[in-house]
């Protein structure tokens, strides 16, 4: 490695000939050889030819003979540093008939930062492989035991509910057995309140939790969300042959039909504080909120996604989400290759258009 | 030792709540039921400007009593070091609204119970502790709280450190608290039998006891001689709030046979108090009501109470969450933890000021 390469941005010498020449000239640095002793510290050597041809350029005239002065060729660092890391070495060559070059050679000193990068470049490796997912083998062990243990709690139509013939039933369970199937293994579900499901999960009663799972940020050191499937938030709707309502700021000073009390009622209000002359029509459910929109009372009604997706074979349409209520799956922290090869279900089956077809079943009773 | 205690005091003022926030001016609670109360939930509160935006939409909500816990374990977490400011923000802040404030007093330090045990355990050797962390609270809060509650829900396994409920311990440990308190500096402050769990729970149930029996050994064990009032959790579950008392159902009006207890035991003059209850709007909760029904129950609720003459107050849980709990939790609470008012909000401040319900 030569000085210029080693000085890592620059390296230039000023030659002062003191004999010839009184006031400092730059010349391109010499090559020279590097040596390093202690550590980080960078030493410019020069050999002879270097020497001689610096003095050459020097003294037109060419020396006689060269020599070094206090042992000169050895630029130790001795010099200053400036704050940029410069160490200013000094030294001398003596050349024949008594002119004497004396130089100085900046160079930068192997950065600082060069330490700390590199350091910082070993902590994030070290913090990668401390905290890097790994994966605590899950997928491995469903396939040996060829189930996968679903969690949910059957209380929660058309998601997850119990049929007269007592078997859990629902979206959730044509998704889960979707999964089961992509995975070459059975499917068993475990019926759990929702209060235990995480606990379930936590504890490895259940594989994977798919249970109209709402995603919570606090949960997220201890379990892994999968990719959403579906939006239960609230929606505002209007009849499907509607042509007056296109936007939510439509409804200004229209009646729009919500479900007193609800989540609904909170976006009405929240709304009529918006949009001048908006009226709000409190009916005791969401199913009676969407009776009065169908019966020309009202204009629009603000339902959850459930409620109104229920209704659209009835004949409405969806203006626009005011709220989202993202559901996912959950699994492990640990159980990344599950959740890889979930997300990759959940994909498939709505690239397929089979996830639209199994919530159209459930929530519109398509066959 | 006095070292320890220097250093330990300096740590406890530096983990302290940050920063004060005014008080503002003395604000009184306008409504046409002086029985309206909320329980509130700050003791997870950190933020001193939320504690005080809390109780000043619990006045503006129409409710002058609020009920709020305040564990042993965060006001004394060394044995005789005392950390107050928490407790005094919330105090102060209330006192300030107009509110009356019932503290409920439990959950045991780490160092007065066996390393791992539950927060609800306390040994009888540590009993005299919580007895002077009774008597240390009066002191200081005295002149601003009108009464405290000794423990939760002690017919709980859960609440009662994972042991089998035993009425006659609790009843020492309500004993011991009244003393305390009347060897204060506020003798006056009223102590509230710790309130009971609505259960249906059989004797040698792990879970608990049914509130009744456990009600009645209290009292058989001399519940009625040490303390000014009960406490009561009158939850409706799914049911409306004049569902008729029945011993084989929880319902609002359970806390009637709670009363008839007491008159049967010749304790008809001991005032009840609904620390806790109400109704729940979760969609899928199997024992949620619609929203509709949750505001007509509350408000009906509301109005029960005010017709009882046996009964001080009720406050229904809860008022707000510091966070979202994102289960069926959520929606028990009259505000979101943006300070959102739900519609119940809205519902029950219309009749606290005297004008009809939207529906």
């Amino acid at each position: 490695m030569s000085c210029r390469n080693s000085c890592y941005q620059e390296s230039k010498v000023v030659y002062q000939n003191y004999l010839y020449n009184p006031s400092p000239i730059a010349l391109p640095a010499p090559a020279g050889s590097v040596t390093r002793r202690r550590g980080s510290r960078t030493r410019c050597k020069l050999d002879q030819g270097e020497i001689g041809q610096l003095t050459q350029s020097l003294l037109p005239s060419g020396p006689s003979s060269t020599g070094l002065c206090n042992d000169a060729r050895d630029f130790s660092p001795a010099g200053r540093n400036d704050w940029r890391g410069i160490v200013e070495r000094t030294g001398c060559i003596s050349a024949s008939g008594g002119s004497l070059l004396r130089f100085t050679f900046h160079v930068l000193r192997n950065p600082p930062f060069t330490i700390l990068a590199l350091a910082f470049i070993l902590l994030i490796a070290a913090l990668l492989y401390f905290f890097w997912p790994r994966d605590d083998g899950t997928l491995a062990d469903i396939r040996r035991r060829g189930t996968l243990r679903v969690g949910l709690d059957a209380s929660f139509p058309p998601f997850e509910s119990m049929n007269e013939a007592g078997q859990i039933v629902g979206i959730d369970v044509d998704i889960a057995q979707a999964i089961a199937a992509d995975l070459g293994v059975e499917l068993e579900l475990v019926n759990i309140g929702f209060d235990g499901l995480y606990d379930a999960l936590l504890a490895r009663r259940v594989d994977l939790v798919i249970s109209g799972l709402p995603y919570d940020p606090r949960w997220t050191q201890d379990v892994a969300y999968t990719i959403n499937y579906f939006n239960a938030g609230q929606m505002l709707v209007t009849q499907a042959n509607g042509l007056t309502i296109t936007a939510v700021e439509d409804v200004a000073g229209q009646t729009v039909a919500v479900e007193w009390g609800s989540q609904a009622d909170m976006e009405g209000r929240r709304l009529a504080g918006e949009l001048p002359g908006l009226t709000i029509l409190r009916r005791a459910t969401a199913e009676e909120a969407l009776a009065a929109l169908l019966a020309g009372e009202a204009d629009a009604a603000i339902v959850d996604a459930v409620s109104g997706a229920a209704a659209f074979p009835k004949g409405l349409r969806i203006v626009a989400y005011l709220s989202d209520e993202w559901y996912a799956a959950a699994v492990h922290i640990e159980s990344q290759e599950l959740l890889a090869a979930v997300n990759q279900s959940l994909t498939d089956l709505a690239e397929s258009g089979e996830l639209a077809k199994i919530q159209a079943r459930w929530l519109h009773g398509e066959p | 030792m006095v070292l320890w205690g220097l250093v330990v005091a300096i740590i406890l003022r530096a983990a302290s709540p940050p920063g004060e926030i005014e008080l503002g001016p003395q604000q009184s609670v306008r409504t046409i039921n002086p029985k309206m109360g909320v329980h509130t939930r700050l003791t997870d509160e950190v933020e001193a400007w939320k504690i005080k935006q809390s109780l000043v939409m619990v006045r503006e909500m129409g409710a002058p009593w609020i009920v709020e816990y305040f564990p042993w374990a965060y006001r004394e977490p060394f044995p005789a070091i005392f950390d107050w400011a928490h407790s005094d923000l919330v105090i102060n802040h209330a006192r300030r609204q107009g509110l009356t404030v019932i503290a409920r007093l439990g959950f045991v330090p780490e160092w007065a119970r066996p390393a791992g045990s539950a927060s609800s355990f306390l040994p009888h050797e540590r009993v005299a502790d919580f007895g002077d962390y009774v008597e240390a609270f009066v002191n200081r809060y005295g002149d601003r709280v009108a009464a405290v509650i000794i423990w939760n829900e002690p017919n709980l396994a859960l609440e009662w450190g994972f042991l089998p409920p035993d009425p006659e311990s609790y009843t020492e440990l309500l004993a011991l608290a009244y003393r305390r308190v009347r060897q204060s500096e506020y003798p006056e402050v009223l102590v509230l039998g710790g309130a009971l769990a609505p259960t249906l729970a059989p004797a040698g149930s792990e879970q608990g006891l049914n509130d009744l029996i456990y009600l009645e050994r209290m009292l058989a064990a001399g519940a009625g001689e040490v303390m000014d009032g009960l406490a009561v959790h009158a939850y409706g579950w799914s049911f409306p709030a004049d569902d008729p008392p029945d011993p084989e159902v929880i319902n609002f009006r359970r806390t009637e046979l709670v009363y008839q207890m007491l008159v049967e035991h010749g304790y008809g003059e001991l005032p009840i108090y609904i620390t806790e209850g109400g109704w729940n709007d979760h969609p899928r909760w199997t024992r949620a009501v619609k929203p509709a029904q949750r505001i007509e129950y509350t408000i009906r609720a509301y109005e029960l109470v005010e017709s009882w003459p046996w009964a001080k107050m009720a406050a229904l849980w809860a008022f707000r969450y510091p966070w979202p709990a994102r289960t069926y939790l959520d929606y028990f609470t009259f505000v979101t933890p943006d300070f959102e008012p739900k519609p119940i909000y809205l519902e029950v401040q219309r009749y606290s000021q005297g004008e009809a319900v939207i529906e």
